[in-house]
Formats: structure tokens, C-alpha cells, sequence
């Protein structure tokens, strides 16, 4: 039996997947005590990420290096800034579509609602956290992530025997430019109403990431969609992609939807047969035949939760006038699974991948 | 007997109004405020003083102006248990957010109130569950609480209900949007 | 239930029946915000609450204007009580209306007048228990104002007839809770609890208002059942 609490030895690459609680969170371990955390959720009645929770379910002191937001919605960035604040010197990192003034408007402008809007607060917490930090330079602006470039580079030592980066493969110029223009139609005018931001097109900007450790590849697929548009979605990605080494793992993007498949990713970018990992979310993806299809590219495919299961059952007069007034219900929380991948980074071996918490391997 | 109030007034403006002489026949046509409230130190009502405008049609006189002294309700409510024959038991209590509209209807997330360790849930509503009045309110991002209770009516009817009422907000000011203008620009301290 | 919300002083063999008793649902339920400060009445008037969108027009139309004036603004609509003089603002909910829209009727309302000097808060509940029986229901008196004193001195069988308990906690937070019998249901105790804040920090009244209401609301209106139901479980427990 496999022991969740047992942390990694300081030679070995991690790729953790957490969720669904509601969103995901991946965990990277890059060797020597180093840590990057992608995306937060939180499980049902917990306070803390899952990320927080599972670092310090080690006992030691675990060194994050790179905090990031794939993107703005509270189904991926829940308790986030708690992860940044206990990480004092961790780079946060979120998409360059951010990087507008109206989008930082938008989120203090929700922190003055009555609204409860907890995955904008969430982000206007994360700068507040990067406002607040000792030492912090009079323009506290995130790291902001663009089609190559590099987010954290962890350069070989005597301490690191192996040299590790981190490199966002996405948004592209063109996807930053949409989603600006996105942003800004968000953007109320006085004598609207007050409500929650609800974005129409979320994924165009997310943050692909490409994790380097010494000859390991890893690619995470956010929640980046195929458009079918060049310059941007996943032919923008394939487009930029320089490194000729392929990866041995792929973090499916957007629970495994048909909109987020392009065949070329698996053709160009990853392995024969690679690990493939994906979360399920909110009930509805992946459907069946979307495990089936995503099964015709690897015989490696893992999900960390079988989803979110039925809704509870209430009493029976409220019950009948649920079904009477609302239709298609379905739970939106999970209780978070975790596929845990874990291989020494200088060698040739195959990465060990123990299941925790209801994670499964898919079986067509 | 003071006047009984038809409707607002003002001091120095008329409002209709009528009272009941001793002999329960009503009489007072008008009335207007001559002081502001006087609050008493002890626990008696607070009281202002008015003139009314007393017409006999009965009686065919010319109108008279008297002077009255008028209780005001008192400034605290008492609380306590009120009269009200209806009520309404509330059995679940759901906070919704509505994410999509379409022709028929919204989809929305639902957060339980009632039971706050339940998980989160999704749902499609059609918009005959929505009343008149709030169907401008349904745009995605616009919340609504949904309550599923017993109703007891004031002619003692008793029945299961189903009620969506959606938030109703402010509107945002231009001072709320500069001030968030403001606190965004990285530059500010 | 909760245990660390029943704030009961019982003895020890008492606590396992509130963790068995089922929970119990207050029969008929209302509430109210007091908001303490400096205040123009003549502002409150049902047009000004429909032009702020915090009310529907049909329900400002029909509201009943008991008073408008420079110093009392004292209104009914379908769903709300509103009085306000020029130190005191308070809103409640009528006895079909549920107590999850007060919340948002006060929060808006002084988001808008944001300026507003308030000094004060108090958030009150009302709930109405059924007991089910005469026997359980002079169970509840009996526990509450044990009898043994007043029969000695008065005649006949005296009764409860109200309770208050006064409670402050460590952060000088006042709770004023009151017990009735029900004048509505038939064997029902009456619950009225109150929670007075004091507006203190840095914050404008309005910010503390609407911080409070945002993290209180629900919560004080739980506690207050809560509080309701283990007093009534415990007064109830078979001696």
C-alpha cells in the first residue's frame, strides 16, 4: 500500500494530480526539495488547498518555487493564495491576458460587490499577497506567462544534480489579444447591475506548461482548446514548440472534451504510448466515449476520480418540488482523487504511478 | 380621537386624513404637521402636534381648523410575535448563480444553504419558475435564492412552494467603477 | 448538530440527548436588521427603495405608508417592514417572506447611502417550535422557570409566560435571547434572539455593516436556531 504522506526522494520527478473537488491542482516536484503548484482546489469542508494539505502531510519544509494560474475561474484557483502565502519567495505566474489593467479593475471591482464572488476574490487575494510581500518592489505585477516563455529555471549545482525548467507553451499572442477583448466586454458601466463574472470563453488564454527535469518532458494541458484557428488553441502551441524531446506524460486538457482533442498534440509532442492523466469535472466530462477515444492514443490512462458523483437525497416534499422547477441537476464538487507519478529524474526508468482516494486506470 | 393617516406628510403640508368624534361619526378631512415629533423621556408614544381640517358636510358649516395632538408609532418596532395569520416554513434554501440564459430558460449553479455540507450542484430552470418582476434580473452572473418551504395563506390555506426570488442589487455607481480603476493600477501603493 | 455551538451549561449526562435528538424546524420563522446611527427618515420611502432596485416596482406601489416624515419614515410592503427615525434604521421580514432577503435589502441599501454614520448592528431572529403535546409544552415552562418558588407564594398554576438571558461573549459581543409561548401555534415556544454588534476598527459603519452582514447573516441565523433547539432539547429531557 502505497504511502500518500511519503515525499519524494530529493532525485526524483513527481507529477501529482488532485481533483475533482471543484477544479484540479497538479503538484510538480522537480528534484532537491523544489516544488511548483499549478492550480488549487479544495476539498468539501476543507479550508486549505489540496496542495497545502498534501505538502505538509511530508512533515518537512517543502520549497515552492512557482505558483501558477492556468486561469482566472474559481473552479481552478480555490485557495490559491493561501498556497502563495506560504510560499513568501514563490513566483506566481498566470496567463499575459491578465496583464490589462481592466482585468485587475474587474477583480477589486468584485471585491466591492455584494455579491460573494470567490474566484475573483481569490485573485484579488493573490495580489494582495504579492502587494504585501516584504521586500516588494512598488510595481507588484505576477510573472506573466506567453507562448514561450520560461516561468522558473532551476539551473544544475552541487546541490542539484540535474538542471529543471518550467516553460508556458501558451497563451499565444493572438489567444492574448482575444481574450483582452474578452476582458474588457466583461467590464460593467455604471447602471448595470451587480452580479457574479461568468466568462463566456475561458480557455482560449489558459497556461499550457512544459516541464523540463534533466531527459524527462512532461506536457499539462490546462484547459486549452482546439479552435481550429491557427495562432491560437493547440495548432499556436504545436506551432511554437521548439524542443525535440517528447514527453512521457500528458495532463489531458479540459477533461477530456472533443473541443480540446487536436491528434497532433499526441503525434508531435508526446511519446508513444505516453501516461496520460486527466480529471474529471462537474459529472459531465469525460463521457464515456471521450475515455474511449482518448484511449485510441495510449493504453496509459489514468483518471483521478470516476466524478462527482449523484446529487445527495433530501426530503421528500423538497425533492418533488426540485424535479417539478429544475431539470439536467448534477453535482459540481468531487471529493478530490490523486494520481501520483513519481521517477527518478536521471535515469531511464519508467515512472511508478500510485492511485490514491477513488483515482482509477481507465479499461476500454 | 387623533387622526388617522391616509398618506405621507410633511410639516406645513396638508394630508388627507380622518378622525372620529365622540360620537364615532368621522369628520377630519385634512391634516397637517405644525411640529416635528417630540420623543418623551419615558416609554409613552412620541407625539407631534398637527391642525386639522375639520368639515361637518352634514352639517353644511364652513371648514375648521383645530388644533390636535397626534401619537406617532413608536420609533422602535416591538419585535415580538405578530398577529400575521399567514406564514411561511422554510425547508431548503439553495443560492443560485445563473451562468447561462436561453430562449426557454438559465442554467445555474446552486450552492445548499440548508445544508452546507452538500456539494455544489448544477441545474436548468425554465423561466415560468421566474416571476414578471424578476425576469429582467435572469443575466448570467445575477444570483437568486431558491427556497422550497410549507405556505400557510391568511385564509388558512396550507401548501408545498417553490420560490425563486432573484437578488436585487444595486446598480453600479461611476464612483464604484473609478475606485476600482484606482485600486487596480500596480503603480498605486 | 453541533457540538461547539450549543453554548448550553448542562450537565454532562444531558449531552448525549442532544447529539441523539433529531434537528427540529422552526415552524414559522422571521428576522430583522437594526442598523444604529444617524439617519434621514425622509429618505425611506418605498420609490426610493424600487428606484435602487432593491425592491420591484409592484411592491413599492403597493407598499402601506404609515408614515413619511422628517424624522419617520415607517412603511409595510408585501415582503418587509421598514421603520427608520433619525437614530435608528430597521428593516424585517414579513411572515411569508423568507429571511434570506433582508440580507440583501440592508446590505444594498447602505452600499448606496455609503456615507451613513452607523454606530451599531443588531441581527434578530424569531422562530416559532412546535413541541407537539400540552405535556412537552409545560415541560419546556417547568425546565425554564422551575415552579417550585411560585407555587409556594401564588395561587393556582403559574406560568411562564417570558424569559430572558442576556450573554456577552469574549470579543464583548451582546445576545439578548427571549422565550415565549407561541401566540401563533398551538403548543409552539416562541424564540426571539438578538446580536448586537458595536461598529468598531478602522472601517466605515457602512464597510463593518456590510462585512458583517456578509459573514454573519447566515451564521447568526443558524446559531440562533441552533441555540433554540438545544434549549428546547434540553428542556424537554425526561428528568
Amino acid at each position: 500500500m502505497p504511502d500518500r504522506a511519503q515525499a519524494p526522494a530529493s532525485n526524483e520527478l513527481e507529477i501529482s494530480i488532485i481533483g475533482p473537488g471543484r477544479g484540479e491542482c497538479i503538484l510538480i516536484h522537480l528534484g532537491n526539495n523544489d516544488w511548483c503548484v499549478v492550480d488549487s482546489c479544495v476539498a468539501r469542508g476543507i479550508q486549505d488547498s489540496v496542495a497545502t494539505e498534501y505538502l505538509r502531510s511530508f512533515g518537512g519544509s517543502p520549497q515552492i518555487r512557482l505558483v501558477v494560474a492556468s486561469h482566472w475561474h474559481d473552479d481552478h484557483i480555490r485557495g490559491l493564495a493561501g498556497v502563495l502565502e506560504s510560499a513568501p519567495t514563490a513566483q506566481f505566474s498566470c496567463s499575459m491576458a491578465l496583464k490589462e489593467q481592466e482585468f485587475a479593475a474587474l477583480m477589486r471591482l468584485q471585491e466591492l460587490s455584494i455579491v460573494d464572488n470567490s474566484g475573483t476574490r481569490e485573485f484579488a487575494r493573490i495580489l494582495d499577497v504579492l502587494k504585501d510581500r516584504p521586500g516588494a518592489s512598488e510595481v507588484s505585477a505576477p510573472f506573466f506567462a506567453l507562448q514561450g516563455r520560461v516561468l522558473l529555471r532551476l539551473s544544475a549545482s552541487p546541490a542539484r544534480s540535474t538542471a529543471a525548467a518550467v516553460t508556458a507553451l501558451s497563451p499565444s499572442d493572438d489567444s492574448v489579444v482575444r481574450a483582452m477583448n474578452d476582458l474588457r466586454k466583461l467590464m460593467p458601466t455604471a447602471g448595470m447591475p451587480q452580479g457574479r463574472l461568468v466568462s463566456p470563453t475561458p480557455n482560449h488564454n489558459s497556461v499550457v506548461l512544459w516541464v523540463e527535469a534533466g531527459a524527462r518532458r512532461v506536457l499539462l494541458g490546462a484547459d486549452l482548446e482546439h479552435t481550429g484557428r491557427s495562432g491560437e488553441g493547440w495548432l499556436a502551441v504545436i506551432s511554437g514548440h521548439i524542443d525535440t524531446t517528447r514527453a512521457e506524460v500528458f495532463k489531458v486538457p479540459h477533461p477530456g472534451s472533443p473541443t480540446s482533442d487536436y491528434p497532433g498534440v499526441w503525434s508531435s509532442m508526446l511519446n508513444e504510448n505516453p501516461i496520460a492523466i486527466l480529471t474529471p469535472f462537474s459529472g459531465k466530462l469525460p463521457a464515456t466515449s471521450d475515455l474511449e477515444r482518448i484511449a485510441t492514443y495510449t493504453n496509459n490512462l489514468y483518471c483521478t476520480s470516476s466524478g462527482t458523483g449523484k446529487p445527495p437525497t433530501r426530503d421528500k416534499t423538497v425533492e418533488k418540488k426540485m424535479r417539478d422547477a429544475a431539470s439536467a441537476r448534477r453535482v459540481l464538487d468531487g471529493n478530490p482523487g490523486h494520481v501520483r507519478l513519481r521517477w527518478p529524474i536521471a535515469t531511464d526508468q519508467a515512472p511508478s504511478v500510485e492511485l490514491f482516494n477513488g483515482a482509477y486506470r481507465f479499461q476500454p | 380621537m387623533p387622526p388617522r393617516l391616509r398618506g405621507a406628510s410633511s410639516i406645513g403640508v396638508w394630508s388627507t386624513a380622518e378622525s372620529q368624534n365622540t360620537t364615532g361619526e368621522s369628520v377630519v378631512s385634512a391634516v397637517r404637521y405644525d411640529t416635528a415629533p417630540i420623543w418623551p423621556h419615558d416609554d409613552q408614544s412620541p407625539r407631534l402636534q398637527a391642525t386639522a381640517l375639520r368639515v361637518n358636510e352634514a352639517a353644511g358649516t364652513p371648514p375648521q381648523e383645530l388644533p390636535v395632538d397626534v401619537a406617532v408609532p413608536p420609533p422602535i418596532p416591538t419585535f415580538g410575535q405578530k398577529a400575521e395569520s399567514s406564514w411561511l416554513r422554510r425547508r431548503q434554501l439553495w443560492e443560485g448563480t445563473v451562468m447561462e440564459t436561453t430562449d426557454e430558460g438559465f442554467r445555474a449553479q446552486l450552492y445548499d444553504k440548508t445544508n452546507p455540507s452538500y456539494p455544489d450542484e448544477e441545474a436548468v430552470f425554465d423561466f415560468c419558475e421566474v416571476s414578471d418582476e424578476d425576469r429582467q434580473l435572469v443575466f448570467p452572473g445575477s444570483g437568486f435564492h431558491w427556497v422550497i418551504g410549507t405556505e400557510s395563506t391568511r385564509g388558512g390555506q396550507v401548501k408545498n412552494v417553490s420560490i425563486l426570488s432573484f437578488r436585487r442589487l444595486p446598480r453600479w455607481s461611476k464612483r464604484s467603477l473609478q475606485r476600482a480603476l484606482q485600486a487596480a493600477d500596480p503603480t498605486e501603493g | 448538530m453541533d457540538a461547539t455551538h450549543l453554548q448550553l451549561h448542562s450537565e454532562p449526562q444531558y449531552g448525549i440527548f442532544l447529539f441523539e435528538m433529531p434537528d427540529r424546524i422552526p415552524e414559522i420563522s422571521g428576522a430583522a436588521i437594526v442598523v444604529v446611527g444617524s439617519f434621514n427618515p425622509a429618505i425611506f420611502q418605498p420609490e426610493w427603495f424600487a428606484r435602487q432596485n432593491l425592491i420591484p416596482v409592484p411592491e413599492a406601489d403597493q407598499a402601506e405608508l404609515k408614515m413619511v416624515h422628517p424624522q419617520l419614515s415607517h412603511f409595510e410592503t408585501e415582503r418587509f417592514f421598514i421603520q427608520v427615525t433619525t437614530e435608528r434604521f430597521v428593516a424585517m421580514t414579513r411572515a411569508t417572506t423568507d429571511t434570506s432577503v433582508l440580507g440583501d435589502l440592508v446590505r444594498g441599501t447602505f452600499f448606496i447611502l455609503e456615507h451613513t454614520p452607523i454606530t451599531a448592528v443588531g441581527l434578530d431572529f424569531q422562530m416559532h417550535f412546535s413541541v407537539g403535546s400540552e405535556e412537552a409544552w409545560h415541560r419546556v415552562g417547568d425546565s425554564l422557570a422551575p415552579k417550585e418558588v411560585w407555587t409556594e407564594v401564588l395561587r393556582g398554576r403559574p406560568g411562564m409566560k417570558v424569559l430572558q438571558i442576556e450573554a456577552t461573549d469574549d470579543n464583548g459581543h451582546k445576545m439578548t435571547i427571549k422565550v415565549e409561548p407561541s401566540i401563533k401555534i398551538t403548543h409552539g415556544v416562541y424564540f426571539e434572539t438578538n446580536e448586537h454588534y458595536a461598529v468598531e476598527g478602522k472601517k466605515t459603519g457602512s464597510a463593518f455593516l456590510d462585512e458583517l452582514l456578509r459573514n454573519r447573516w447566515e451564521g447568526a441565523q443558524d446559531d440562533a436556531t441552533k441555540i433554540a433547539r438545544s434549549v428546547l432539547d434540553w428542556s424537554l429531557v425526561d428528568r
